[in-house]
């Protein structure tokens, strides 16, 4: 390999132009894209959906599919034009040059074949390997990516890993020739954050290992950070900033990436801020105002010399590239976000629903097994107080909220709502009251919408089913809940699918509004949709919320986002409860060593599917306070103060030590 | 071996509701065998005879003892053993099919999967126009048009197959084409969608992007993943086209088992209907579970879990 210098970089994109063909339009998705990547370094695309930044990277391996185009522009691959290439020299490129990890790894894993196989192919298609080097090759990648019991793994079919091992799989895939560069898309979407965690720290020793270069791409500007020496923020096809990691999150220039920033929760508790929405949402391809595109959402906007004709990228004050005529000047002013009010106190607030014992089994697929999805789960949720459910996938979170809700029930333990036993009932066994007291938001408003009727229609018929039957009212009512959740009366004549993610889930809110709710469960509510929609649908459920006297109740992987809204904590590890209580005294003195682990998101490896224990604690093979006991019988469940549960063998003492160590991780005063 | 349990069972099961079905009432069989104007002491004389005034478990255990033993006993409509009727017709409806297949196959795969591993290209759009029009085409009009075509126009092939002079092949091409022509469409078309599903997944990008060979990803990653819905129609055809073909064989007087059956039910002829269902039903048994070996194999995740 021939040394490179700062002049002659390993990827040099040149003014990429890209253009989809659309009922016979080219529309264009990229414009102007110029970046470069040298020898050893690794560059971050931040970019919502639509903003072209997954176009950028197929652009890069060429592979834009039958409808997309290359229309102006070059790419340069270790100096070698790659539009000059063969289908053949390509093909000798991928893989080998340019290795690639996927996002979602469970589905770029071929479900047929074995891992083995799929590793081993790529070092005899590039390395020309023996059957047996293959093999060799494949068992080192796959440990250097810390996975555990290698031979297993080999004869494993994806189906049979966890999510974070399929991850590391993709990985050790990628590795396997050993590229010079290495194209991440989207790395730990679908893993739980303390996975994810440990699948960035894997990267960068490994990149820094290998002396490999990284072009990643990701909607979450923190994790690129994480992982990146340079970040390029992209909006509407083009690059609007670009600059030094830490520069970018410290200084940005331009106001999305300001925009991004304030949106997104904090990452350390640093107290309950309330979240700067991004107003608006970004433009569709094709649908690009003139002058700047993020113009519309823009604070800052001015018709002149914004909206005037094409924004140049200019040398920012924090030493980067920035694409906007007012960075510089008014617009390094920081952010001054208001703190939200605290909930009612425990005191004051009555209780609504309380969780006894909670328990839910069942069949597995063969028929032959009982699964346990819930167990000896036990909280309050407090009328006015926002209860947050947090846990990996795998949980039993949202079977949890399943039952709540009446989508399935319990097969022990009580769920008492006010008093009234409803555990056993399924939804159309509950009275109107009860059913109309506890209403749902799900994650995927695709799925959970009727794409067949209209937004209007659907919340009509909760309004009517909801009410009295011939509520003359109904009308005027649909009017004030489309108010309540900001939409405009037009977008009800729409169907779900002519909506964007941001719309959908305030129409999905509005419906479940419609039966007057005490108590509103919302599973994963904003995980769907683009970071900066994220925020303005959350604030409009905690204002919702208070307006309405609506206790929300929201399901989570995101602890930083949930501790920034919620006044209770309920943490589970497979399906067990870990420990409960007021969010406050669950950041800055968690006692369960699973709940330390959570806040100080501490890296750890993957708690892989395989080795759940069949007794004892089911965290005892991942907990650093391990004790004897521990694998042998189940946690107890103790009180610790009002609300506050654990179920953790460790004596109170530890607890206390816990309370210090929580201090001096994030740092409170 | 869990499987071939159920298969067993399916067959008990089925053998019981056959014999429920058929012989219950027995009073209804004598009437169908000694016809509507014999007298009921008759009746009761003939249903003494034949053993029908035991009770249901033994006749049962006795007739499922003589089929067992493929002892389908006397039928009437042909005034001959019903395995002497059965098994031959049988071996002319294998024999149909396996020309359908050994020609449909071939054809309909490979099209399919040319059409679906470029969705929208030149390949896909003629093999879907074809495969749609053959389709549409029920079998008895195609039927005649082929006759029209290659019988009364071209004399290259004769115009029935009712082989009175012994089995003779050119007798087969007619009724194999009109299945195959209704068919090939279809099966290709189930074909290119399951491949274009297939081609358009992560993991088949994920392939591309590691630099694997087109054959290597065709051969090695998709075709297994390709072929688990194209299969699963296969095997329904299988029974459909051993039984279910009575126009076709009825069009040119192909001696096979659906016009057999056919025969069967307008003569009343209860021991070889019953006979014949029974078989038919033991082949779709075996049929399904082929098929859940072959899906198995295909899809690791059934046979693991």
């Amino acid at each position: 390999m021939t040394p490179r210098t700062a002049a002659n970089p390993l990827l040099r994109i040149e003014s990429l132009n890209v253009a989809y063909r659309r009922d016979g339009d080219a529309v264009p998705v990229l414009f102007d894209v110029s970046l470069s990547l040298r020898q050893g370094e690794a560059l971050g695309i931040v970019g919502e959906s639509g903003s072209g930044k997954s176009t950028l990277a197929m652009a890069v391996m060429r592979h834009l599919g039958r409808a997309g185009r290359i229309t102006g522009g070059r790419i340069f691959f270790d100096g070698v034009d790659m539009a000059s290439l063969s289908a053949r020299e390509l093909r000798r490129l991928y893989g080998a040059r340019i290795g690639m990890v996927h996002q979602d790894a469970g589905l770029a894993l071929n479900p047929s074949m074995t891992i083995g196989a799929q590793l081993t192919e790529v070092a005899r298609a590039h390395l020309g390997s023996t059957r047996a080097e293959a093999s060799d090759l494949a068992r080192t990648h796959l440990r250097s990516v810390h996975l555990p019991d290698v031979d297993r793994i080999m004869g494993a079919y994806p189906f049979q890993l966890s999510g974070g091992q399929q991850q590391r799989v993709v990985i050790a895939m990628a590795l396997v020739a050993d590229p010079s560069l290495l194209l991440l898309d989207e790395p730990t979407s679908g893993l739980d954050a303390t996975t994810a965690t440990g699948i960035v720290a894997l990267i960068r020793t490994l990149a820094a290992e290998r002396g490999m270069a990284m072009l990643a791409i990701s909607h979450d500007l923190h994790l690129m950070a994480r992982l990146c020496d340079r970040v390029a923020v992209m909006y509407a096809g083009q690059v609007v900033e670009e600059n030094r990691a830490d520069a970018i999150l410290a200084r940005p220039g331009h106001p999305y990436t300001r925009g991004l920033l304030e949106c997104l929760p904090p990452t350390s508790g640093a107290g309950r801020q309330i979240l700067l929405p991004v107003p608006g949402q970004a433009p569709s391809p094709g649908d690009r105002p003139a002058g700047c595109a993020f113009g519309p959402r823009c604070g800052l906007f001015t018709p002149d010399p914004c909206g005037a004709g094409a924004i140049s990228l200019h040398l920012s004050a924090s030493g980067g590239l920035v694409r906007c005529p007012k960075a510089g000047g008014t617009a390094d002013a920081s952010p001054v976000r208001g703190l939200r009010p605290p909930g009612p106190e425990i005191g004051a607030a009555p209780v609504l629903l309380r969780v006894e014992a909670l328990g839910k089994q069942y069949a597995d697929r063969t028929g032959r097994r009982m699964v346990t999805a819930n167990e000896g789960i036990s909280f309050t949720v407090r009328r006015g107080r926002m209860t947050a459910i947090v846990g990996e996938s795998g949980s039993g979170k949202s079977t949890l909220a399943r039952i709540v809700c009446g989508l399935e029930t319990a097969t022990e333990g009580r769920l008492l709502l006010e008093g009234v036993d409803i555990a056993d009932l399924l939804a159309e066994r509950r009275t109107v009251a009860q059913r109309a007291a506890v209403q749902m938001v799900f994650q995927n408003t695709e799925m959970s919408l009727n794409p067949a009727w209209t937004i209007r229609r659907q919340i009509m018929r909760t309004l009517r089913a909801a009410g009295r039957p011939d509520d003359m009212g109904a009308e005027h009512r649909y009017a004030q809940l489309m108010d309540a959740v900001r939409l405009p009366l037009e977008a009800g004549e729409r169907r779900a699918g002519e909506l964007s993610g941001g719309q959908r889930q305030r129409a999905a809110i509005a419906r479940a509004l419609a039966a007057s709710p005490r108590i509103l469960v919302a599973d994963e509510p904003v995980s769907a949709l683009d970071v900066s929609v994220q925020a303005a649908v959350v604030e409009l459920l905690m204002s919702l919320s208070r307006e309405r006297d609506m206790t929300l109740v929201v399901i989570s992987h995101d602890l930083p986002l949930m501790r920034s809204i919620a006044d209770d904590l309920v943490v589970l590890y497979r399906g067990r409860l870990v420990e409960a209580g007021p969010a406050g005294t669950l950041l800055s003195a968690p006692v369960h060593p699973y709940t330390r682990a959570l806040v100080a998101a501490a890296d750890r490896p993957a708690t892989s599917a395989q080795t759940v224990p069949d007794k004892g604690c089911l965290f005892a093979p991942h907990c650093p306070d391990r004790m004897e006991v521990c694998s042998l019988r189940a946690p107890p469940e103790r009180v610790l103060g009002q609300d506050h549960r654990v179920a953790c063998h460790l004596p109170d003492n530890h607890a206390l030590g816990a309370f210090g160590e929580g201090r001096a991780c994030h740092g409170h005063p | 071996m869990k499987r071939i349990a159920a298969t067993l069972l399916t067959a008990v099961a089925a053998s019981i509701l056959l014999f429920l079905l058929f012989e219950l009432s027995p009073r209804s069989v004598a009437i169908a065998t000694l016809g509507p104007f014999a007298t009921p002491e008759q009746q009761t004389l003939w249903l003494q005879a034949h053993g029908y005034m035991q009770p249901p478990q033994v006749r049962y255990c006795r007739w499922l003892g003589h089929f067992l033993i493929g002892d389908f006993g006397q039928s009437r409509a042909f005034a001959a053993p019903v395995s002497s009727v059965l098994w031959p017709r049988l071996g002319h409806s294998l024999i149909l099919v396996a020309c359908f297949f050994a020609i449909t196959l071939p054809v309909a795969l490979p099209l399919g999967i040319a059409a679906g591993l470029r969705e929208g290209s030149a390949v896909d759009r003629i093999v879907s126009a074809i495969a749609v029009a053959t389709s549409a085409l029920p079998p008895f009009a195609s039927a005649v048009l082929l006759s029209a075509l290659l019988v009364t126009r071209l004399h290259l092939v004769p115009g029935t197959s009712i082989m009175t002079e012994g089995w003779d092949w050119r007798q087969v091409v007619l009724p194999v084409l009109v299945l195959v022509l209704s068919d090939v469409g279809y099966l290709a078309r189930i074909t290119r969608t399951s491949m274009a599903e297939i081609m358009a997944t992560p993991y088949i990008r994920a392939a591309i992007l590691k630099g694997m060979s087109p054959a290597r990803i065709l051969f090695r990653h998709a075709l297994r993943n390709a072929m688990i819905t194209p299969f699963t129609i296969i095997m329904l055809q299988v029974n459909w086209a051993i039984g279910g073909v009575v126009v076709v064989e009825a069009f040119y007087s192909f001696h096979g088992i659906g016009t057999l059956l056919l025969q069967a039910a307008l003569r009343k002829d209860l021991p070889l209907l019953e006979a014949a269902t029974f078989v038919l039903v033991m082949i779709a048994g075996i049929t399904q579970m082929l098929a859940d070996i072959g899906y198995a194999f295909l899809n690791p995740r059934i046979r693991l879990s």
